[in-house]
């Protein structure tokens, strides 16, 4: 089942725990644990200890062992009371896959012993991230007991990492460089992409073993593989930029939302008919962010590149796509604000968001309630409904399409695991390069569908009932993520990554202090704009050191 | 009390006091030399943690490195490109912008909290903690609520409304995102205002009693008497304050990024980005060097300036 | 300021209950009124911490959130082993309060009262280590403490402080510079060393000054991001300045568990500064040696 939208997430935890708490009372009830062992092997750490030294012989004696302390521990009530007061939604995940995960267990067991006497030594991973709250470090934690589970020689640490967020965060990256360079970095680290050819391990092989191709990725050339052709990251999980309506309003206004095929000039006719200044409703939220649904967007759906990394010339108003045109994508946005006023500018959004809370990160001004239209990314999906807070329904739908190049606004990225080249010389390679791609796997794909944190990279996954039931209008995503892949990706081409350029950030800094701070702040106009953008970001592009 | 006779108080801190016997001047210099016990747990930390870091600073700007790959040198290409670098002007135009209303608006406020402090009022250890503890909450999440309060119809701007005044769009406007800033920054004056505080207790109640024997009015003792008597205490807020505007860098991470336009970028700021966003080290150094230079230069003038007007006690002959 | 009142009673003495009774009520409204000024935005971050998450974001926006949501400090408080960086926090704060005070103090001294060959030479080494940006030398000194196999230890936030910190030592000579030269002269006449001099003429006086530092010590160690954050690596052995950073990160930031992280940070930099504020006052009456 999926979660209907009416349902919060903590509701869902609250009754799920609540199967939780009765579930642990019956087999203290029961007091034989043969048939709810679940919850109680969990509080048994003898499994770790005992195989950390003991050869294959005593393996297969471990999982005798591991059911006589069942018994012994379900007799005391005590323990299974001390179970129901941990943290709600992590019994929650563990009632919800048991199951699965048991079976695997046994499995695996039966293959070591009847394989080759091969004798596991405990291996220590760290998986560095900045996921330090809710559901997203809950996520982790999930991955590091299940994969232990699965592999219980492997015990995995997240290493939580804040930075100061936003584009020039300057903790996260640091910190792990540091450590990189002084050899001591984590096994594997999220969205790290630094020196990727010294320090990031070629992961073919690895993905050979799990039986997985690049294929089973979405967009894996533009951000996965490097320069040089190697693989040096796994999806995290994918970003595709889509639409979405707030139903209440649309009802409010009696207009409907297209489905598929509507342009941009249509888009904008439906924002106006959902304006309205009496009430302080917007038809269409035009972030000024360049991604999510901002002109990042429409340019990528023009063909535009923003620079040439073989030629060092900023080219962001030059259209690659025949019939494109960029510059005039973003005058488009511009007078979505300046000339139409069916999107708020800055100071309107700033003047809406009346809670201080609300000034920065995307989306939170849909989720006032009183802008018609948005731009959806699928990974902040999770994010977008907890501020929701069951407030209103929203929709998600198709972008629209770009009245020059016919092509749909797409904002497509991946982030990525990367897994430590280090790794190979402390011997858990392999380990590392497993839990890479543990994360794509049956337990850990499922989860991270459901409770949305990031949408997983693999492309089977992307029919699950627990994605297309997210909110209405999300069955049609499968097929939109797949034209969204024809497009192709584009964030290598403007921020640090896989292809960019080595002054990306200077470049970056000029090109949001044109684009975005002045001439969608200040009303300036677009096409100087970009002229300027052109003309002082080849000039950055091209500086020395 | 007039100035005339506070400079002629003010002679050259190194200067003894009075002639010695030859015999008495060894012994003294040996007496000296026992200074070096007291600031030896500097001198070490000093070598351990400061020369050398300083040291590997400076030969990191003749390099060009990224930190993890080996270096190259480069000679002084790094300090050529930054002053050619039009954003390290704009930056340090930002930076001085910032000093020159910050550091005497905060210490003029710090003054005028600490004077309001001092007074006797019911429940005055309240009050002060009132004042003091904005300026020790939290960077980021302070940094949050201001971006709301500057918000075009945020808080300040309905105050402003009040006096019929339309207030201007604050962080985004290039015009009117440092004069932000500058304004939030006199919600920090807490540490100002503790050492002026600390300082009024020292004014010594017989220098009031002897103005008032004068005649004089309550700003005839605040310009006569308190503020001679806290001279140290303005020039140690004043050379704090200047160090301490140029390194203003969480502020503008948080609340602008450096925007609108660069308007808000900070010199130090800029060297956080350079060096750990976009690991450019060596150009983060020599970027280091030049604002080294340039507060060390503005400290050095400030207290040669001080000579002037800064008072002494302990330089009174006894 | 009675004083000038006490003046005006001779010449004025009808008017004078009146004027003083204005004055007085002008006073408080400034002292107080000023206060809940400068305490405005923590009101409000009180007030987002109290708020749910999906209230934050509704229009026109809801200034008092009913009933107040105690829950958030529950979850802000379960996100992580909070009272491991509670722990944390109280060793490295209560370690570097005393060995900074009492270093600082002592170096302070050195640079004001003795008069040893390289003393002012010495004296600009202190000033620039306040002014050169950390920036860079964050790389190095990170490489120090590695090399001593001291990351993810508390060592590198407590080593330092026993050198002194350039700020203090700076504060504390320039108050040593404002103390009477002859008290130490005198006690020079008797005879005293320079320590006994520090211990039983300098310190007593200088009581406010190092309430000062102390405070500033505290409150910055309390406070302090940026080293804890680069040296602690696991979630069980860092500060709870960083612990409660958790809440935010590139994809998002939880604004009413910040918030409420925030508020759990200023209780108990409220508590000492409330305290410290004793020591403040207790120089009024030394003062009188002057006299």
């Amino acid at each position: 089942m999926g979660i209907s939208s009416n349902m919060t997430r903590r509701r869902m935890l609250r009754i799920a725990g609540g199967l939780g708490v009765s579930a642990a009372g019956v087999a203290a009830l029961a007091a034989c644990g043969e048939s709810e062992p679940q919850i109680i092997t969990k509080e048994v750490p003898v499994e770790t200890t005992v195989i950390k030294e003991v050869p294959v012989e005593k393996i297969v004696r471990e999982t005798e062992v591991r059911e006589v302390p069942v018994e012994r521990i379900v007799t005391q009530e005590k323990i299974v009371t001390q179970q129901v007061e941990v943290p709600v939604e992590r019994v929650v995940t563990q009632v919800v896959e048991r199951e699965k995960v048991v079976e695997k267990v046994v499995t695996k067991e039966v293959e070591v012993m009847v394989e080759a006497p091969m004798q596991k030594a405990p291996v220590r991973l760290e998986f560095s991230t900045d996921w330090g709250s809710g559901v997203r470090a809950a996520t982790h934690k999930f991955m590091a007991e299940q994969y232990n589970k699965v592999n219980p020689h492997v015990t995995v640490d997240i290493l939580i990492i804040s930075g100061s967020g936003g584009s020039t965060a300057v903790g996260y990256s640091g910190i792990l460089t540091n450590l990189l360079v002084a050899g001591s970095g984590p096994e594997l680290m999220s969205e790290l992409w630094w020196n990727a050819d010294l320090y990031n391990l070629d992961l073919e092989p690895h993905m050979q073993r799990e039986g997985l191709t690049k294929d089973d990725f979405w967009w894996h050339d533009g951000y996965l593989v490097d320069k040089d052709g190697v693989t040096r990251g796994v999806p995290y999980g994918v970003y595709v930029g889509a639409m979405m309506a707030n139903l209440s309003l649309v009802e409010r206004f009696g207009v409907t939302i297209p489905d598929k095929d509507y342009s941009f000039d249509e888009l904008r006719d439906l924002a106006a008919q959902m304006r309205d200044p009496e009430t302080n409703v917007w038809g269409f939220e035009r972030q000024t962010y360049s991604w999510n649904q901002g002109f990042a967007e429409r340019f990528a759906s023009e063909g535009a590149k923003w620079y040439d990394t073989a030629t060092e010339t900023s080219t962001a108003s030059i259209a690659t796509q025949p019939g494109g045109n960029s510059v005039e994508a973003f005058a488009d946005w511009w007078k979505l604000a300046w000339e139409d006023g069916v999107s708020p500018n800055t100071d309107e959004v700033q003047a809406t968001l009346e809670s201080p809370a609300n000034t920065s990160g995307s989306n939170n001004l849909f989720a006032t309630g009183l802008i018609g239209m948005s731009g959806f990314g699928y990974n902040s999906g999770g994010g977008i409904k907890n501020r929701i807070g069951g407030r209103f329904d929203f929709h998600v739908f198709w972008p629209y399409q770009s009245p020059y190049s016919g092509l749909r606004g797409y904002h497509n990225e991946t982030n990525n695991i990367v897994v430590n080249r280090a790794a190979e010389e402390r011997g858990n390679a392999e380990e590392a390069a497993g839990l890479a791609f543990f994360w794509h796997g049956d337990i850990m794909a499922p989860y991270l569908a459901e409770f949305q944190p990031v949408v997983p990279a693999v492309k089977n996954i992307w029919n699950s009932p627990f994605i297309t039931e997210f909110a209405s209008g999300t069955d049609n995503f499968p097929d939109l993520a797949a034209e969204a892949e024809a497009v192709g990706q584009f964030r290598e081409n403007w921020v640090r990554g896989t292809h960019s350029h080595p002054n990306w950030l200077e470049w970056f800094r000029l090109s949001r202090a044109k684009l975005t701070d002045r001439a969608l702040v200040g009303g300036e106009s677009p096409y100087q704009m970009m002229e300027e953008l052109d003309a002082e970001g080849t000039e950055a592009l091209r500086r020395e050191v | 009390m007039a100035s005339s006779s506070l400079s002629a108080n003010t002679t050259d801190l190194r200067e003894p006091p009075a002639p010695l016997s030859r015999w008495r001047a060894a012994r003294k210099w040996i007496a000296a030399q026992e200074g070096w016990v007291f600031i030896f747990p500097w001198v070490v930390g000093f070598i351990l943690l400061d020369l050398g870091p300083y040291i590997f600073a400076l030969i990191i700007s003749f390099l060009n490195w990224d930190v993890g790959r080996p270096p190259t040198y480069i000679g002084l290409r790094n300090y050529q490109a930054a002053f050619t670098d039009p954003l390290v002007g704009k930056s340090l135009w930002n930076t001085a912008y910032y000093t020159l209303f910050h550091v005497p608006g905060s210490t003029i406020i710090a003054f005028a909290v600490a004077g309001l402090l001092n007074q006797r009022v019911r429940g005055m250890p309240i009050w002060r903690t009132m004042y003091y503890i904005p300026s020790v909450t939290s960077g980021v999440g302070m940094a949050l609520i201001w971006i709301w309060l500057f918000a075009p119809r945020g808080a300040l701007n309905g105050m402003l409304g009040w006096f019929g005044i339309e207030g201007p769009r604050w962080l985004t406007s290039t015009t009117w995102a440092m004069p932000a800033l500058i304004i939030m920054s006199f919600w920090g004056v807490g540490s100002s205002m503790v050492i002026f505080l600390a300082g009024l207790q020292g004014v010594p109640q017989h220098l009031y009693e002897a103005a008032e024997v004068d005649g004089g009015g309550w700003w005839a003792k605040v310009r006569h008497v308190t503020i001679p008597m806290m001279t140290p205490y303005i020039f140690l807020s004043l050379i704090l304050g200047v160090i301490g505007s140029f390194q203003v860098v969480t502020q503008a991470l948080l609340m602008t990024e450096g925007g609108p336009d660069n308007a808000t970028l900070f010199i130090l700021l800029y060297i956080w980005i350079m060096g750990w966003n976009a690991f450019k080290m060596g150009y983060a150094a020599s970027i280091s060097w030049i604002l080294f230079a340039i507060i060390f230069a503005a400290t050095i003038v400030q207290f040669l300036g001080a000579r002037r007007w800064v008072y002494y006690e302990y330089q009174e002959p006894g | 300021m009675s004083a000038t009142t006490a003046g005006m009673e001779r010449r004025r003495p009808i008017v004078l209950r009146a004027f003083r009774w204005t004055r007085r009520i002008l006073l408080y409204l400034i002292v107080v009124g000023g206060s809940f000024v400068y305490m405005y935005p923590v009101f409000f971050m009180l007030r987002t911490s109290l708020t749910k998450e999906s209230d934050l974001y509704v229009v026109p926006p809801i200034i008092v959130p009913l009933p107040p949501v105690w829950e958030n400090y529950a979850i802000m408080w379960q996100n992580g082993p909070t009272w491991s960086w509670i722990k944390n926090s109280l060793i490295v704060v209560s370690f570097s309060v005393v060995a900074e005070t009492v270093t600082s103090v002592s170096v302070a001294y050195g640079f004001a009262r003795t008069r040893f060959a390289a003393r002012d030479k010495l004296f600009i080494g202190v000033l620039a280590t306040m002014m050169l940006p950390g920036a860079v030398t964050l790389i190095p000194r990170w490489l120090i403490f590695h090399r001593l196999d001291m990351i993810d230890t508390l060592w590198p936030l407590l080593i330092p402080r026993l050198f002194g910190t350039a700020f203090y030592i700076f504060i504390m000579r320039q108050f040593f510079l404002t103390l009477p030269r002859e008290l130490d002269d005198a006690a020079r006449i008797d005879g005293a060393s320079h320590l006994q001099i520090l211990r039983k003429v300098v310190i007593p006086l200088s009581v406010p000054a190092i309430a000062t530092i102390a405070v500033f010590s505290f409150m910055n160690r309390w406070n302090d991001f940026l080293e804890p954050l680069i040296y602690l690596l696991r979630t069980e052995n860092l500060t709870l300045a960083v612990g409660l950073r958790f809440f935010v990160s590139r994809f998002g930031t939880e604004y009413h568990l910040l918030m409420a992280g925030a508020m759990l940070l200023i209780v108990p930099m409220i508590f000492a500064f409330f305290l410290a504020q004793k020591q403040f006052i207790r120089g009024i009456a030394l003062t009188g040696i002057k006299g």
